[in-house]
């Protein structure tokens, strides 16, 4: 099957929202957002609660009204579609499995909706089982399933119909965190084996990072940045951005010369190259490299250790010198020489290690 | 449980079990007394006093189950009380639904006025009704004004009344369980449906419907049984046609003195209401509450 194209010639996206805006009252939640999605891709949509993306996943949902701007499906506006005309699955954090009806009752409910019955039915409802590994639950109620079964459950009946988009809201957010990382990888495997395209939203970056093809990060009801995790991590556009997804340093300066910059602190401090006139630099804590002297083309400073925190898998030690502080992320590994706190060190980096961000 | 026979003496709790029975036998037993006093010994009295005058007898149910009046009275009273029911699980689904969806003062406003009528006398809403249908009343010169009708409707002393006038006074008591049943559904159960496809009406149907269903049962059962004994309302706005049991039993205790037949008309009305509960209650079982049914 081919995309359908606009009149460009340019693949037309699965679901366009441009510019859409909601308030409530005299309160904005979502303030313009554009945000293109493409068949079976997963995206996310990650911030901090408030940040508006729940808002606007219920309003690719049809559960709330854009007040502004448009919300098109394979190039069509959804703006007049009510929500159970729209075909999307939806997943809530909550689960909503329909206490009064069985696993196999609720997995089969949209099938019914669409007039399916008989063996038909309950061989979709069956494969949708298989897909989520539940497929001896069909008997069950949902009371009597675990957490994360009942998620599994509100999956399947999310899919069963083979919906092209699948709305997730925070579905891992009722969960512990050793089920919650088994389901993150549970999740993706059952969204690619369907083929739907998912629009995910949660605050947790750890399951943003992980289970996305594109990040949107969401702030005050507009999206900072959207890109790949491994972009959204390594370069961030914002210090926000940078704060948000991982422990980072991140030192204000201003050029003073070409490959230098003055700190806020007042050191004064190598930059790569192609540092801009001002702007947040960016250093991630496992970047920073700790020696007695810095090797050739690396950039760095003297530093004294004043914190070290043992993490099992790494040590955290975190460097001064006067105003200036800067944490390390350090491996631990046999060979490396351990530091102690009160040592001098130099702290250095490669100058592709540096990202700038806009404060 | 082996870890507990084999603990050792010097722990506490293993002394002390014996007596955990009678401890709780005693703070039990004020609320049992009670409860004995106020509700059981009362209705054992009334039992008893309709078989012994004064040794063993079923003389007063033959002369209550002989009588012309007693099946006509019975039927009347239990028709009634059905029509009353229906009526107001209706009104009453309809009103509690728009009290659950509705919020800040306008929920305030709707949940005083529902419950503001439970703190006026049924006597005094019952003769206030009077009043609003009586042939020179409010409502039959609305209607003449309007030119709906050419002479005044007889609204008293008819079913209609009885009808209106206990709906009135019981609506409050089948909408505090639908509403309470109402507020305590997750609203996502709705959404989600409407996400698989269903419309707004199968939402309710199939989700909304079945899970506030207990209250409404709650709220069915507490009106039935209210309207069956119903005294005052059917005795203002009712005319003879209109006569239900208790009025029955007042006549034959308070009048006429005859205790062995009121009580026996007690006891029979009594066994009327648990009969037609048990079969309300298996009649449901099949058909509304089985959940594979949903799914059909």
């Amino acid at each position: 099957m081919t995309a359908p194209q606009d009149f460009s010639g340019e693949p037309v996206a699965l679901l366009d929202l441009a510019d859409v805006r909601k308030s409530y009252g005299g309160t904005v939640a979502v303030d313009g957002i554009d945000l293109k999605l493409r068949s079976g891709e997963f995206v996310t949509l990650l911030g901090p609660s408030g940040c508006g993306k729940t808002t606007t996943l219920m309003m690719v949902a049809g559960f709330e009204a854009p007040s502004g701007g448009n919300i098109r499906f394979m190039g069509n506006s959804l703006l007049n579609l009510p929500a159970h005309r729209r075909g999307f699955g939806m997943v809530f954090q909550s689960y909503a499995l329909f206490p009064h009806m069985t696993v196999a009752e609720n997995v089969g409910y949209p099938m019914r909706m669409r007039g399916i019955r008989g063996a038909a039915r309950d061989s979709a409802v069956a494969e949708a089982l298989d897909l989520v590994r539940l497929a001896d639950f069909g008997a069950r109620y949902p009371a009597q399933l675990s957490g994360g079964q009942q998620q599994r459950v509100a999956l399947a009946r999310a899919l069963v119909f083979r919906p092209p988009l699948l709305l997730m809201d925070e579905p891992l957010g009722a969960l512990d965190k050793n089920l919650r990382d088994e389901m993150q990888s549970e999740i993706v495997r059952i969204q690619r084996e369907s083929g739907a395209a998912a629009l995910y939203v949660t605050h947790d970056q750890g399951e943003a990072l992980q289970m996305s093809d594109r990040v949107a990060v969401m702030r005050a009801g507009r999206i900072e940045q959207i890109d790949r995790p491994d972009v959204l991590y390594d370069r961030p556009a914002t210090a926000f951005v940078a704060r948000f997804l991982g422990e980072s340093n991140l030192l204000p300066f201003t050029r003073i010369a070409p490959g230098q910059g003055r700190l806020a602190s007042g050191l004064v401090l190598a930059l790569p190259a192609d540092a801009p006139e001002d702007g947040v630099l960016l250093l991630r804590p496992e970047r920073v490299r700790l020696s007695a002297a810095a090797p050739n083309g690396a950039l760095g400073t003297a530093l004294s250790v004043t914190e070290i925190v043992y993490r099992g898998s790494e040590r955290l030690v975190r460097l001064k010198a006067g105003a200036l502080e800067v944490t390390a992320l350090v491996p631990n590994r046999s060979n490396e020489r351990s530091f102690e706190t009160g040592d001098q060190v130099t702290a250095w980096w490669m100058p592709e290690d540096c990202a700038f961000a806009r404060p | 449980m082996s870890q507990a026979a084999s603990s050792p003496q010097w722990l506490p709790g293993r002394g002390r079990r014996r007596f955990a029975f009678d401890r709780r036998l005693g703070l039990t037993l004020p609320a049992a007394l009670f409860v004995m006093a106020s509700f059981v010994v009362p209705i054992l009295g009334i039992v008893l006093r309709s078989l012994f005058d004064p040794g063993l007898t079923l003389v007063h149910y033959r002369e209550v189950l002989g009588s012309s009046t007693f099946l006509p009275v019975f039927l009347n009273t239990f028709r009634i009380a059905l029509i009353v029911t229906v009526i107001t699980a209706v009104l009453g689904y309809v009103l509690a639904y728009a009290m659950a969806r509705s919020r800040g003062w306008m929920a305030t406003l709707m949940l005083g006025a529902v419950v503001l009528p439970l703190w006026t006398s049924d006597l005094v809403r019952t003769f206030a009704w009077t009043i609003v249908l009586g042939r020179r009343g409010p409502l039959n010169n609305a209607l003449i004004d309007l030119g709906l009708i050419d002479r005044p409707l007889s609204l008293l002393f008819n079913d209609i009344a009885v009808v209106i006038g206990s709906v009135h006074i019981l609506l409050p008591l089948m909408v505090l369980p639908l509403y309470s049943a109402m507020r305590a559904v997750d609203h996502r159960l709705v959404l989600a449906a409407l996400s698989l496809g269903a419309s707004p009406w199968a939402a309710f149907r199939d989700v909304f419907f079945p899970i506030t269903l207990p209250g409404l049962v709650a709220g069915g059962v507490l009106t039935y049984v209210l309207a069956v004994g119903m005294f005052v309302t059917p005795a203002a706005l009712g005319g003879p046609e209109q006569t239900m049991v208790a009025m029955l039993i007042e006549s034959q205790g308070r009048r006429q003195l005859d205790w062995g037949t009121a009580t026996a008309l007690s006891t029979l009305l009594l066994i009327a209401v648990i009969v037609s509960l048990l079969v309300a209650r298996g009649v449901g079982r099949g058909t509304l509450v089985g959940p594979g049914e949903l799914t059909r």
